[in-house]
């Protein structure tokens, strides 16, 4: 004899003995963890609960409670996430194509962030220059440097706008940073250029390995 | 190998089969070899949502809740068109370079 228990898995209603639910919770806490800087984390969540549970259903017909071996089974078919790690485009410190529908509109003004592809020290001056639309961030460097010199507590100020100005992550992150208009197309547009490496990489794994895991 | 690829793989399987449920998309995946665990695909459609590359509508459904069926945007297409362009590019520099080398069985 088992206790069993009702769950809504994906908006499916399932029927699970408690074993299985101990092993799909862990589960589902082990993808949560793994997608929590996801922006999109609870849309994929929603995603797989509800494949999980189309999974379910085919795996236990004509039974129908759902018991350890189904949840296995299902958690083979989905993989474990250090499994789609390895298969997926960006590395989870590069920039995902995220924060996309945040910025979307027109023109959604300038946002402060520090530049780090044009820095001396952390990018403070030429993420204020790129927000103040000054085309030579040496002016905000000179400022800063004339006024550390008159006694002015200019390096504190540095430090603490380092501290709170973030680095630009996605595309239209760097885009709101030169107060350009962020739309799909100029999106598209970086994005493309991001991928543009792609045909290298390619090129170089060609190049690197002798023996590649791509089906003729 | 098959970062990048990936991407326009999904986004060509939902250009050939309009709006595409992701069991579907699986299925035409896993039927090349191009996915092992489908847990890959969902992190994918997410952030190919997010770049404005895929759109989503409701369907209802006669077996359960209503499914999401994702199809393709204007600029998924023009993303697609150019991911295309430079894979064929490349796939046939590769190919003129290892095409005439017959390896020895």
């Amino acid at each position: 004899m088992k206790q069993i228990t009702h769950i809504n898995l994906g908006g499916h209603p399932v029927t699970i003995d408690v074993d299985a639910f101990e092993l799909l919770s862990r589960y589902l806490d082990s993808l949560e963890a793994h997608f929590a800087d996801s922006p999109g984390k609870d849309e994929i969540m929603s995603d797989i609960e509800t494949r999980l549970a189309e999974l379910f259903k085919e795996h236990i017909h004509p039974r129908t409670i759902v018991s350890l071996p189904d949840v296995k089974a299902a958690i083979d078919i989905m993989g474990t996430p250090d499994m789609f790690g390895a298969e997926t485009f960006f590395d989870r410190d590069e920039a995902p194509k995220s924060d996309l529908h945040t910025h979307a509109g027109p023109r959604p003004g300038r946002k402060l962030f520090r530049d780090p592809d044009n820095k001396v020290i952390a990018g403070v001056c030429s993420g204020l220059a790129a927000y103040f639309g000054l085309q030579d961030p040496i002016w905000i460097r000179l400022l800063f440097v004339v006024t550390t010199l008159i006694g002015m507590a200019s390096i504190p100020v540095y430090i603490l706008l380092w501290i709170i100005m973030p680095v630009p992550k996605t595309a239209a992150d760097k885009l709101a940073m030169r107060g350009e208009p962020v739309n799909v197309q100029k999106i598209a547009d970086t994005i493309i250029s991001q991928i543009e490496s792609l045909s290298e990489k390619i090129d170089q794994t060609f190049s690197n390995k002798k023996e590649d895991n791509f089906h003729p | 190998m098959r970062r990048g690829i990936l991407e326009m793989c999904i986004l060509a399987i939902i250009r050939q089969e309009g709006a595409s449920y992701p069991s579907d998309i699986i299925r035409a995946l896993k039927a090349q070899d191009l996915i092992v665990v489908e847990g890959t695909l969902y992190p994918l459609l997410s952030r190919l949502k997010q770049g404005g590359m895929l759109d989503y509508t409701w369907k209802e459904s006669r077996s359960g809740p209503p499914r999401k069926y994702y199809s393709l945007t204007e600029a998924g297409k023009q993303f697609l068109e150019s991911l295309i362009g430079q894979w064929q590019q490349l796939s046939q520099a590769v190919e003129k370079t290892i095409g005439n080398q017959q390896p020895a069985k």
